[in-house]
């Protein structure tokens, strides 16, 4: 069923509509939310939370065809909103670098997992930055409006991402050579 | 791999990328916190056609109640003078011998061949010789009921059925009481009407109590000792219904005995002059029981859907285990009703349902614990530093059980019409009917016994919701008749409930069916 359908019916607060909405873009935002998240159970919570909201909010939603982009604007601010109230341990950091390094392969190689450990071992929020610009589309005026920066200091985080990345990658070919 | 190289790879790769996670769970735990503009619409449109449903009828049957009353029951004089029910040939011989009482004071036994077994059966006579007085104790009792066809191409349907009783004692002693309760009923279904007569109390002698005859016995003077009593309480039942005897409606003279006892004791010159009558009808024949009240109890399978399908109703103790789904709904109905002919009628009420479940459940939680005291932490940059200065470690143990209730109640106004088809001593119905009405659900915990109270919380608050539902009903049955008033009911139903009202409520997909038994009392009024 198209999504306008769909839409309409949830507007109109029908359960059957609400509920063909979870089940079509759950799992997506479940896999926003894990990059985002560092376990399940967080992302499951900011998951429920989304789709309160989602559901709540719904009427705000202008129908340019961008359904799920604004679906994961509310996830990710919602999970940013989250992480306020914690700070990343020295633990979380050095979990990502121990994972780091079991990256052996060449860049052409480069697995999904692989992808997610290298997006982790970025610094926050920087790393944030990056998926938000690079994966999920979005610009940096947005960007700066979620995360409550200036978008040119959206643009020095990106950047920073960017150099770190290059750096994994170079040292990549080293091992690898 | 240059880096703009490695962010369309991050993107294609992860920009589609696909998690799975469990909606069924997701869905329950949003439910209760979306918004419900669309249920309160609903129930807003429903509850605002209410009243006009009830107007409409109470109208009704206030019009068919008029009209009723027009067609079925006619002044008193009218019903007095048109008794003439239909009775067979055989009926003769019993009237003949209630006639001839006077004739009886004698007689030992009575055996009358042309009689019909059971009335010779009951026929037994008690002579008592030890009184020297001569009394003669006269005592009748008797109930006639009978039904007969008359020769038309459909019997059934000119079935006419007639009812009378009459009791007489006669005290040969210094007085002859006469009380008498003689009642006729003609009911034709071809015509769709009904004639009741009752002449209770009978009075003779305007100086005596109503209830009471006295005259002086023309045997008082008759010293034999002898008393004879019958006492016949049994209703002699004739079924005519397949005989072809031709019915003689001229010759029979089924006005209550009694008259034609005071006819006889006129001629005799008992009495001088012609007593005066008490006829009159009881209230509850006026209207020939137009009305009737039904009260049953009904069990249906299907509801367990809810239980099966809702997370809310079942899913804490035991994950919508499925064997919920067989889980009976119980319900009790008030109706009245009113019978728009022998066949049809209608009526309406209140039916309430209850789905209903309890379920308990033992938690028992072992933790390690570490009380600390005097923690200090230092947090700077990527180094910390920490210093604990008392501290207590164990093992704690909280064990719980909780009781959760739940359940569903419908509460339903239902507007249903009935056929009736008598088939021989049973009446087969057909009912359906059209409900409305609203579903509270309940859910609530029992308070748990715990060994630590503050450990587990549970969530002690009972919530309602609600839902507006409408049903339709379909069933078949049968009735039967334990007397003139009451009857009793066994139906079998289906139920279907029209959209799905529940999609919306509780995330239901399926629309409610049911099949379900019903049993019942119905009490013409």
């Amino acid at each position: 069923m198209e999504d306008i359908k769909i839409i309409h019916g949830c507007l109109k607060n029908d359960r059957k509509y609400q509920r063909m909405l979870l089940d079509k873009y759950s799992s997506a935002l479940m896999a926003t939310a894990l990059r985002y998240n560092c376990d399940t159970h967080t992302a499951k919570d900011m998951l429920q939370e989304t789709w309160i909201k989602v559901f709540h909010g719904l009427k705000a939603y202008e129908e340019d065809g961008k359904l799920l982009a604004w679906m994961k604007r509310i996830l990710i601010n919602t999970i940013l909103k989250s992480r306020e109230k914690k700070t990343i341990t020295i633990q979380d950091l050095d979990l990502w670098n121990n994972d780091l390094e079991s990256i052996q392969k060449t860049s052409d190689h480069l697995e999904l997992e692989d992808m997610m450990k290298m997006i982790k071992s970025i610094s926050s929020p920087a790393k944030e930055i990056f998926m938000m610009y690079v994966i999920d589309g979005f610009s940096h005026n947005e960007i700066g409006e979620l995360m409550g920066i200036k978008a040119s200091t959206s643009r020095v985080h990106l950047s920073n991402a960017r150099k770190r990345l290059v750096e994994i990658l170079k040292r990549n070919e080293q091992v690898t050579t | 791999m240059n880096i703009n190289d490695l962010e369309k790879r991050m993107r294609d790769a992860l920009g589609g990328e696909k998690a799975a996670v469990n909606t069924d769970d997701l869905w329950g735990n949003i439910q209760s916190d979306l918004p419900k503009e669309q249920e309160s619409k609903r129930a807003i449109k429903w509850t605002s056609l209410l009243p006009f449903l009830l107007l409409i009828g109470v109208a009704s049957g206030y019009f068919l109640y008029q009209n009723g009353l027009k067609g079925n029951i006619s002044n008193e004089s009218e019903i007095a003078t048109n008794i003439n029910p239909q009775l067979p040939s055989s009926h003769n011989n019993v009237a003949h011998s209630i006639d001839r009482k006077t004739n009886e004071k004698e007689l030992v036994s009575i055996s009358d061949k042309n009689l019909p077994a059971d009335y010779n059966n009951l026929n037994k006579l008690e002579i008592d010789n030890h009184s020297q007085d001569k009394n003669i104790l006269l005592n009748l009792n008797h109930t006639f009921k009978n039904s007969s066809n008359t020769e038309t191409a459909n019997k059934r349907d000119n079935q006419t059925f007639s009812s009378f009783s009459y009791r007489a004692v006669h005290n040969n002693g210094q007085n002859v009481n006469l009380t008498e309760k003689a009642e006729s009923t003609e009911r034709s279904r071809q015509n769709s009407s009904s004639r009741s007569y009752s002449a209770t109390p009978l009075s003779l002698n305007p100086n005596q109590k109503v209830d009471n005859l006295f005259y002086n016995s023309p045997n008082n003077s008759n010293n034999s000792s002898k008393t004879i009593s019958r006492n016949q309480n049994k209703v002699i039942n004739t079924n005519f219904a397949n005989t072809n005897e031709s019915v003689n409606h001229s010759t029979l003279d089924l006005r209550p005995l009694a008259i034609q006892d005071i006819e006889e004791l006129l001629a005799n010159g008992t009495l001088s002059s012609s007593p005066s009558m008490d006829e009159k009808q009881p209230f509850w024949i006026e209207r020939d029981r137009l009305f009737f009240i039904e009260i049953g109890g009904s069990m249906i399978a299907g509801h367990g859907q809810l239980a099966l399908e809702n997370p809310d109703f079942s899913s804490n103790f035991n994950n919508r285990n499925t064997a919920e789904k067989s889980l009976l709904s119980y319900g009790i109905d008030a109706k009245i009703g009113y019978q728009l002919n022998d066949q049809f009628s209608i009526h309406s009420g209140l039916v309430v349902t209850r789905l209903f479940k309890s379920s308990s459940a033992s938690i028992t939680t072992i933790e390690d614990i570490t009380i600390q005291d005097g923690l200090i932490q230092e947090i700077i940059g990527s180094n910390s530093t920490q210093e604990i200065r008392g501290q207590v470690s164990g093992v704690r143990q909280t064990s719980s059980t909780v009781k959760r209730i739940n359940n569903y109640n419908f509460i339903h106004i239902p507007f249903g019409v009935s056929y009736t088809r008598s088939l021989g001593a049973l009446d087969f119905r057909i009912s359906t009917e059209a409900r409305i009405g609203i579903s509270a659900t309940y859910e609530g915990y029992v308070h748990p016994t715990r060994t630590e109270e503050y450990d587990i919380s549970t969530d002690t608050e009972a919530w309602f919701d609600k839902a507006s539902l409408h049903f339709l009903s379909m069933g078949a049955g049968i009735e039967y008749p334990l007397s003139n008033i009451f009857s009793i009911t066994f139906d079998a139903n289906y139920q279907y409930q029209i959209g799905s009202i529940n999609t919306n409520t509780y995330g239901i997909t399926e629309n409610l069916a049911g099949i379900g038994i019903r049993t019942g009392i119905h009490i013409k009024i």
